[in-house]
C-alpha cells in the first residue's frame, strides 16, 4: 500500500475511535444530563412530546418542593448516621480478626476462617427473612441497630486485610517483639500504617454501598425516624398518582450529588477500590 | 555484655527434628559465627535464643538466668535480620527510636542515644527519610544502629549482609568487626557463607542437621578439621577426600592449596598418579581438576602444568588428615603411614 | 590410635524429660481467639445462624407475626414446584441473568480491550471513568430516571425511535419488553463495572507477549484471539460466576420499577420471597424460596472455588 494512503487510513481510524468514545461517554451520561435537565424543568414541560433537553428556565422550586414532600433532613441524618456508624464500627471488629487469622496461631483457625468466607458467599437477600425475624423477636425493629449490627463484620473487609497482614515480611513484627513492642503497638503503629490503603478501600466501599443501600432499610425500617435517604427518595414516587418527574429528579439529585462529588473528588481512588473488590 | 549457654536444646517442628540435644556456651564478649547450610538449624538456635521461638524442651540461659520463658523483648537481646525488617511507615529516626520509646526511655536521653549510635553508623543525614528512600547500605546501617541504641547484651545475627552487593558486603563486614571490638559486646552471627564466617567470627560453630560438627577458631577450623564434614566445608575448592585406599574404611584427606604436581623424585611424599582435566585460572592461582584411579582430586596451585597431560600428585605427609570409618580424624601413626607408603605411587 | 573427640557424634547425656511450657504461647492461643471472637460471633449471628433457621422453618408452615408452627415436611417445596407462578418467577430469575450476563460479559470485554489501546491514553481513562460512573450511584436513582426516559408515551427514548421513524417500544408497560428493560438498566449500570475488572486482567499480560506476537508478525484478530483472551479466561471466568451470582439476587430495579409486573412477568425470587414475607405474610412458601436461591448461590459459589483451585494449579 502507498504509504500516504496508508497514513491517512490511520489517520481517520483514530478519528473514528475518538469519535465513538465519545459517543459511549454521550450514551452513557445522558441519564444523569437526563436527571439534571428534567429537575429544572416546569411540570408542563415535562410532558411534551418529544421532550426538549434544555429547560426553559432553571426552576429552584423543583428541589424545594423536593425538600418539602419528605423529612429530608431527617433521613439526611439517618443516611450519614448509618454509614458512618458501619465505617467506624466495622474497623474495630474486622481489624483485629483479619490480624488474628493473619497472624494468630490458635486451634480452628481454618474452621473460623470457613465462617468468615461463608459470611463473604452467603447475600442478605438469601437470609433476610430470619434475620428480620430475630430482630422483630428482639423488639430491635425501631432502632438502628438493624441497620449497622449486621454490617459490621464486614467479611470482605476480613479477606482484603487479611491477605494484605500476610504479605507483611514476619521479620518486621519479630523485629517489633524485639522491640518490646505489645501486640497492640505493633497492630496499631506498625500493621495498620502499611495496610492504609486496604484500610481505606474498605471504608470507602462501606461507604458507598451504605449510602445507596435500598434493599436493606426498605425492610428492616417502618418508620421515619430509621428511613435512609434512599427509602425517602424512592417513597416520592408513590406519594402522587401522577409523576411530578421534575421534582423526582431534583430529589434523585440530592442522594446522587454527594456520590458524584466524593466520585469526582476520589475517582481513581474508587476505581481501583472497586477493582479490589472484583478481585476475590 | 554477657554469656549464652544453652543445654540439651530440642526443637522439633511437626514431624521434623530440626535440633536434636544441642548444647553450647558462648563466652561473654566472643564474635561466635554459626555457619552450616541451609537447614542446619543454624538459623533456628539463633531465634531459640533471640525468644522468637521457643524450644521443644532444654533451657536457655542468657548469664545466669533461665530465658525461656522470658518474652524476646525482655531479654536484653539485639537482632538484625536479613531483610533488615525496618518499619517501611516509620523514618529513620523513628525507626531507631521505636524500641526506646516501647521502654519509656525518656525522650532527652533517647536524642542522646539516637545521636550517639548514628554517629557510629553514618546516618545524621538521612533521620527523617523513610526505609524506601535508602539504598541497601544505608538500610543495613539503619538496622545495625535499631539494634545499638538498645544497647543490648548480646547482638544477634542473622545473615545480615546477604542482601548486598559484593563490595559492600565486603566493606561491612570490616565495619562489624570493628563494631565489635568497640563495643566489646558479645555478637552471634549466623551465615551459610564459610568466608564469611572464616573472615569474622574468633569462633566458629559449624552446624549440620541441627549437631555441632566442630566448633574452634577460624585456624583450627581449617588447620585442624576434627571430621569429614569440616573438612570440606571450610576452604575452596573442599579438601579432598580419598576413600578406600587403606584399609578398615579409612579415608585420607588433603587440601587442594597443598598438592605439589610433579614433585622431585627424592621427596618423602604421598603419591598419586593423574590426569589433567581442566584448568581454570583465577588469577594469581590455578585450580585443576584432575582425575585419578580414586576418583577427581582438585589442585589450587601456582605452579602451571601443561593442559591434558599425565601428573603426579604429592602431598607432604604432614598435610595428610586421616579419617576413620565414621568420618572422626584420626591420627596418622606409623602403621597408617606404613601403609600410605606402600600404596603411594612411585 | 587416638580418636579425635567429636562434638557431632555427642555422647548420650543424662538428661531430663522436662516438657516446657511457654506462658506467651497460651498467651498467643487465647490472643488469637480474642481477636477473631467479635467477628466470628456476629458473622455466625448474622449469617450462620439466619441461615441455618432458613432451613429449618422451610419445613414449617406459619405466618410472620403469630408463634403457631406446624411442621409440614416438604410440602413447601412440593407446593412452590407445582405452582405456575412461581415457575414463572424461577424462568423469569433464570431469563434475566443469562440475558443480564451476557450482555454485560460481551460489552465488557469488548470495551475493556478497546480501551486498553493506546491510541488516546487521555480520552481512554476518561471514557473508563464515565463508563464506571453508573455503578457507584444508587439503584434508586438509576431505577427512576430509566422509568423516566423509557416512559411508553412521553418518554425520551421513545422520542428517539420515532424521530429514527421505528415506532414506540412498550417498555415497562408489556409483559413482553418489560424484563429485558429491567436488564438493559442493569447492563448501563454494571458494565463500567466489570470492564474495570478485565482491564485490570488485560494490564496485568507481560508487554513481552505481544512484543514477541509482534516479532512473529502476528495479525491482530489472531492476537486477540490467541494470546489475549486466553490470558484474561480466568477473570472472565471467575467475574462471570459472581456476575451470575449477583444476578440472581435482583430486587431494587423490581420494587422501584415493575413490581413484579405487569402480570408478573418480572417477578423474580427475591422479590417473590419479600412479597410471600412481608404482604402475604406467609413464611412457609418464602423460607423454601430462600433455601433454593441459597441452593443456586452455594452451587454457583462451589463452581467458583473448584475452578479457582484448578487455576491455581496450572501456575
Amino acid at each position: 500500500m502507498n504509504p500516504t494512503i496508508e497514513k491517512a487510513f490511520h489517520h481517520v481510524g483514530k478519528w473514528i475511535n475518538i469519535l465513538l468514545k465519545v459517543l459511549v461517554i454521550i450514551c452513557v451520561a445522558f441519564p444523569f444530563v437526563w436527571i439534571i435537565s428534567t429537575s429544572f424543568k416546569t411540570f408542563p414541560e415535562t410532558q411534551i412530546f418529544p421532550p426538549t433537553l434544555i429547560p426553559e428556565s432553571l426552576r429552584w422550586e423543583n428541589y424545594a418542593n423536593a425538600l418539602a414532600s419528605m423529612p429530608f433532613f431527617k433521613y439526611l441524618r439517618n443516611s450519614l448516621f448509618v454509614a458512618f456508624s458501619v465505617l467506624v464500627l466495622q474497623y474495630i471488629i474486622i481489624i483485629p480478626a483479619a490480624y488474628g487469622f493473619a497472624r494468630g496461631k490458635f486451634k480452628g483457625k481454618g474452621l473460623l476462617f470457613g465462617i468468615v468466607l461463608l459470611g463473604f458467599m452467603i447475600p442478605q437477600q438469601v437470609t433476610f427473612v430470619p434475620i428480620y425475624m430475630m430482630f422483630s423477636k428482639m423488639g430491635l425493629l425501631r432502632t438502628f441497630i438493624p441497620l449497622i449490627a449486621p454490617f459490621m463484620a464486614n467479611a470482605f473487609g476480613i479477606f482484603l486485610l487479611r491477605q494484605f497482614f500476610m504479605q507483611i515480611p514476619e521479620e518486621i513484627i519479630e523485629a517489633a517483639r524485639l522491640d518490646s513492642a505489645s501486640s497492640f503497638k505493633i497492630l496499631w503503629r506498625i500493621m495498620i500504617p502499611m495496610a492504609k490503603s486496604s484500610v481505606f478501600t474498605i471504608g470507602l466501599l462501606s461507604f458507598i454501598s451504605n449510602w445507596n443501600s435500598y434493599f436493606w432499610p426498605l425492610i428492616m425500617t417502618s418508620t421515619d425516624d430509621f428511613r435512609t435517604l434512599p427509602i425517602g427518595v424512592s417513597m416520592l414516587i408513590d406519594s402522587e398518582g401522577q409523576k411530578m418527574w421534575n421534582e423526582l429528579m431534583a430529589g434523585n439529585m440530592l442522594l446522587i450529588i454527594p456520590i458524584l462529588i466524593i466520585y469526582l473528588v476520589a475517582n481513581k481512588q474508587i476505581r481501583k477500590a472497586f477493582t479490589y473488590s472484583g478481585i476475590k | 555484655m554477657s554469656s549464652i549457654t544453652l543445654t540439651n536444646v530440642k526443637k522439633v517442628y511437626g514431624e521434623d527434628v530440626i535440633i536434636p540435644d544441642l548444647n553450647l556456651v558462648i563466652e561473654d564478649g566472643s564474635f561466635t559465627v554459626l555457619v552450616g547450610p541451609s537447614g542446619c538449624g543454624k538459623s533456628t538456635t539463633l531465634r531459640m535464643i533471640a525468644g522468637l521461638e521457643g524450644p521443644t524442651s532444654g533451657n536457655i540461659y542468657i548469664d545466669d538466668q533461665d530465658v525461656v520463658n522470658v518474652a524476646p523483648g525482655k531479654r536484653g537481646i539485639a537482632m538484625v535480620f536479613q531483610n533488615y525488617a525496618l518499619y517501611p511507615t516509620m523514618t529513620v529516626k523513628q525507626n531507631i527510636e521505636f524500641g526506646l520509646v516501647n521502654k519509656k526511655v525518656p525522650k532527652a536521653e533517647r536524642e542522646k542515644l539516637i545521636k550517639e549510635v548514628c554517629e557510629i553508623v553514618g546516618l545524621e543525614k538521612y533521620l527523617s527519610r523513610k526505609p524506601g528512600q535508602l539504598s541497601g547500605g544505608q538500610r543495613q546501617r539503619v538496622a545495625l544502629a535499631r539494634a545499638m541504641v538498645k544497647k543490648p547484651k548480646v547482638f544477634l545475627m542473622d545473615e545480615p549482609l546477604s542482601n548486598l552487593d559484593a563490595k559492600l558486603r565486603a566493606a561491612m563486614r570490616v565495619e562489624l568487626i570493628q563494631l565489635h571490638k568497640r563495643l566489646g559486646t558479645t555478637f552471634i552471627y549466623v551465615t551459610h557463607d564459610q568466608v564469611e564466617a572464616m573472615s569474622m567470627g574468633d569462633n566458629i560453630v559449624l552446624m549440620d542437621k541441627g549437631i555441632i560438627m566442630q566448633r574452634s577458631s577460624p585456624r583450627d577450623m581449617y588447620n585442624d578439621p576434627q571430621n569429614v564434614y569440616t573438612a570440606q566445608f571450610i576452604g575452596t575448592p573442599p579438601m579432598n577426600i580419598v576413600r578406600d585406599l587403606l584399609l578398615d574404611n579409612y579415608s585420607i584427606g588433603f587440601r587442594p592449596e597443598k598438592i605439589t604436581l610433579n614433585p622431585d623424585a627424592g621427596e618423602d611424599m604421598f603419591r598419586i598418579k593423574g590426569h589433567v582435566m581442566t584448568k581454570e585460572h583465577l588469577g594469581s592461582e590455578i585450580n585443576y581438576s584432575i582425575t585419578t584411579e580414586y576418583g577427581l582430586v582438585m589442585a589450587k596451585l601456582e605452579q602451571e602444568v601443561a593442559d591434558d597431560c599425565d601428573v603426579m600428585i604429592g602431598v607432604d605427609y604432614a598435610n595428610l588428615y586421616i579419617f576413620d570409618q565414621n568420618d572422626n580424624r584420626t591420627e596418622l601413626d606409623a602403621n597408617i603411614k606404613k601403609a600410605l607408603i606402600a600404596v603411594s605411587a612411585q | 590410635m587416638l580418636s579425635f573427640s567429636n562434638v557431632g557424634t555427642q555422647a548420650a547425656k543424662p538428661r531430663k524429660k522436662k516438657k516446657v511450657k511457654q506462658k506467651y504461647r497460651l498467651g498467643e492461643q487465647l490472643a488469637g481467639y480474642g481477636l477473631v471472637a467479635p467477628a466470628i460471633i456476629l458473622l455466625c449471628v448474622f449469617t450462620i445462624y439466619p441461615m441455618l433457621y432458613l432451613i429449618y422453618s422451610s419445613l414449617f408452615d406459619g405466618k410472620l407475626i403469630s408463634k403457631k408452627r406446624n411442621f409440614v415436611g416438604f410440602e413447601n417445596y412440593e407446593k412452590l414446584l407445582t405452582d405456575s407462578d412461581f415457575l414463572r418467577v424461577i424462568s423469569n430469575t433464570v431469563v434475566y441473568s443469562i440475558l443480564l450476563v451476557a450482555f454485560t460479559m460481551v460489552l465488557a470485554v469488548l470495551v475493556a480491550v478497546w480501551l486498553n489501546s493506546k491510541v488516546t491514553p487521555r480520552l481512554n481513562s476518561l471514557t473508563q471513568a464515565a463508563i464506571f460512573t453508573p455503578h457507584i450511584i444508587s439503584l434508586v436513582s438509576a431505577s427512576m430516571v430509566f422509568m423516566w426516559l423509557m416512559d411508553p408515551q412521553i418518554g425520551f427514548i421513545n422520542s428517539i425511535l420515532t424521530k429514527l421513524g421505528l415506532g414506540k417500544f412498550p417498555f415497562l408497560a408489556s409483559p413482553n419488553t418489560a424484563l429485558i428493560s429491567l436488564v438493559m438498566v442493569m447492563v448501563w449500570k454494571s458494565v463500567g463495572y466489570y470492564s474495570l475488572l478485565i482491564l485490570a486482567a488485560l494490564q496485568n499480560i507481560p508487554p513481552n507477549i505481544y512484543e514477541a506476537a509482534a516479532l512473529d508478525d502476528t495479525p491482530k484478530v489472531r492476537v486477540f484471539f490467541r494470546i489475549t483472551l486466553p490470558m484474561i479466561s480466568p477473570t472472565v471466568f471467575f467475574t462471570t460466576i459472581v456476575a451470575t451470582i449477583s444476578s440472581f439476587q435482583v430486587f431494587d430495579t423490581v420494587s422501584l420499577m415493575t413490581q413484579g409486573g405487569p402480570v408478573n412477568s418480572t417477578n423474580t425470587l427475591v422479590y417473590y420471597i419479600y412479597q410471600y414475607a412481608f404482604k402475604y405474610m406467609k413464611l412457609g412458601p418464602a423460607m423454601a424460596a430462600g433455601v433454593i436461591l441459597l441452593v443456586f448461590v452455594l452451587v454457583l459459589t462451589i463452581i467458583y472455588f473448584a475452578f479457582l483451585g484448578k487455576k491455581v494449579h496450572y501456575q
